[in-house]
């Protein structure tokens, strides 16, 4: 088992604001691992420092033991929170492109689940829903071979029916060796497809440790004892 | 990467300029049909139409050269781009020599659309032209080789200043991104700062010359080999913009 993510007291600050005080993990591969945390408590920043999206304002952070760079791009496969695909492009434009910068690209896996969903190759993205659009970029990301996938919040804007499918999705296309880690808020939903937890709050780990472990010992649902942990 | 990459840019912007560029040359025919026919206000009136659309191609690359920077690595479109397992440097010269390219095509479909319009130029042109070109090589002496070297030096600088405004304008972007609130704001600021920064430095340059004296200056413009500076100077400005771009985009990254 190879360690797929190591960062050691990592910090980020936005001008006076600490959004990440000292955060020090170690992920290891083959792993579903729920980033969980209220609003504002570092999870997007942390996900972006992983992406070389934001640079640290301390500490490291390895990704497969290298330093972020060309090389741990090629490994890590990203689901941010928002819409990242131009506009303009049809489907197959999208595909293209994702072809062209990812060896680990599997374009027959992403037609097949978009043909699924009845989304077709010449639609393009302006004329789709929120939803589709969403479900778009998640085949994208999860179509690739990555080593580590990074999803944000990946069932955050969609009807529960749709949360199903995505996280179906996450679990039938992930390569049993790479780690997948969700960032997310609604525990409830993902709790089931989760190994490891890490409870993040005010930008540092409140908790880390296996799910199985973590209910046996607490005697209660994640769900439950994150309502707890972060109660207002 | 580099080529990969310059593909998209080429084909989002081509998008809006190919139309833009079309219809110029449309514009051009036809006045060319209404200047044989001898139609005057025709003719007027597809001229200003023309001249209109030249000016708005002309004013549409450049915004759209600052706007697809901005959009395409600087807004939401930016979380694709920076994390493509590419080199920042391929991101930058891609979006660089596709600017590039269109100032370029602008330049040229503007001339072309002029020619065509307003037909060949007349003899008398080309035999003013070269008259004034000779009188300028007699009286320095200059011949056959040296003025080969004379045109690439001017013809260096001309190119090296079409990539001086894109590159001014993705360092003021990337200044401004360091912002995390008002990267628009931020970006205009420094847009203002370096350029009075850059107007007082003319200014030192020509009291430095004023300085000289009169025929102090004269002397110093007819240095022999003083032409062949000319282009370092939108070069160094280029590297300049460059290397700030590139180091703020690469230590300073603050995609919102």
């Amino acid at each position: 088992m190879a360690t797929i993510l190591q960062c050691e007291n990592l910090q980020k600050r936005f001008g006076m604001h600490p959004a990440l005080d000292g955060v020090s993990l170690r992920l290891e591969s083959g792993r579903v691992v729920g980033l969980l945390g209220p609003n504002g408590s570092g999870k997007s920043t942390f996900l972006k420092l992983c992406n070389g999206l934001l640079t640290p304002s301390g500490g490291s952070l390895l990704i497969d033991g290298k330093p972020i760079g060309v090389q741990t791009k090629k490994v890590v496969s990203y689901l941010p929170e928002r819409t990242y695909l131009s506009d303009w492009m049809r489907v197959r434009d999208v595909l293209s492109f994702f072809q062209d910068f990812y060896d680990d690209f599997d374009r027959e896996k992403a037609r097949d689940m978009l043909a699924r969903l009845s989304i077709g190759e010449a639609d393009r993205l302006k004329t789709m829903s929120k939803g589709t659009r969403e479900k778009v970029q998640l085949i994208l990301v999860m179509s690739r071979a990555a080593k580590l996938y990074l999803l944000d919040e990946p069932i955050g804007g969609v009807d529960p029916a749709a949360r199903d499918y995505i996280l179906d999705t996450i679990l039938t296309n992930y390569n049993p060796e790479a780690t997948v880690v969700i960032s997310t808020h609604l525990i409830m939903d993902i709790e089931r497809i989760l190994d490891d937890i890490i409870f993040l709050q005010n930008g540092r780990v409140a908790l880390f440790g296996e799910a199985d472990a973590i209910r046996a010992e607490r005697g209660q649902s994640i769900d439950q004892l994150f309502r707890e942990v972060f109660r207002c | 990467m580099l080529g990969k990459l310059m593909k998209y840019e080429i084909r989002s912007m081509g998008r809006i300029f190919l139309g833009l560029y079309a219809a110029v040359l449309a514009f051009a025919v036809v006045n060319r049909v209404f200047y044989t026919l001898q139609w005057e206000i025709p003719m007027v009136l597809a001229s200003m139409a023309m001249v209109l659309l030249i000016f708005a191609s002309i004013v549409t690359t450049v915004i759209l050269i600052v706007y697809r920077f901005y959009k395409n690595l600087l807004s939401d479109e930016g979380y694709l781009m920076f994390t493509l397992p590419v080199k920042l440097d391929a991101l930058l010269l891609s979006k660089l020599f596709t600017a590039f390219l269109f100032i370029f095509l602008s330049i040229v479909v503007a001339a072309a659309a002029l020619f065509v319009s307003f037909g060949a130029l007349p003899e008398d042109f080309w035999q003013e032209l070269g008259r004034i070109i000779s009188t300028f090589t007699n009286a320095r002496g200059i011949s056959g080789g040296r003025l080969a070297s004379y045109i690439v030096a001017i013809v260096l600088f001309l190119l090296l200043n079409m990539f001086t405004f894109s590159l001014e304008a993705y360092t003021c972007m990337a200044i401004g991104q360091l912002s995390n609130r008002n990267k628009v704001a931020m970006a205009f600021v420094a847009y203002i700062v370096i350029s009075m920064a850059l107007q007082i430095l003319s200014i030192f340059v020509a009291i430095a010359l004023a300085m000289m004296g009169e025929a102090g200056m004269l002397d110093w413009l007819a240095t022999p080999n003083l032409i062949y500076a000319l282009p370092l100077l939108p070069l160094v400005m280029d590297l300049i913009y460059y290397f700030v771009t590139r180091t703020l985009l690469k230590r300073r990254i603050n995609l919102a």
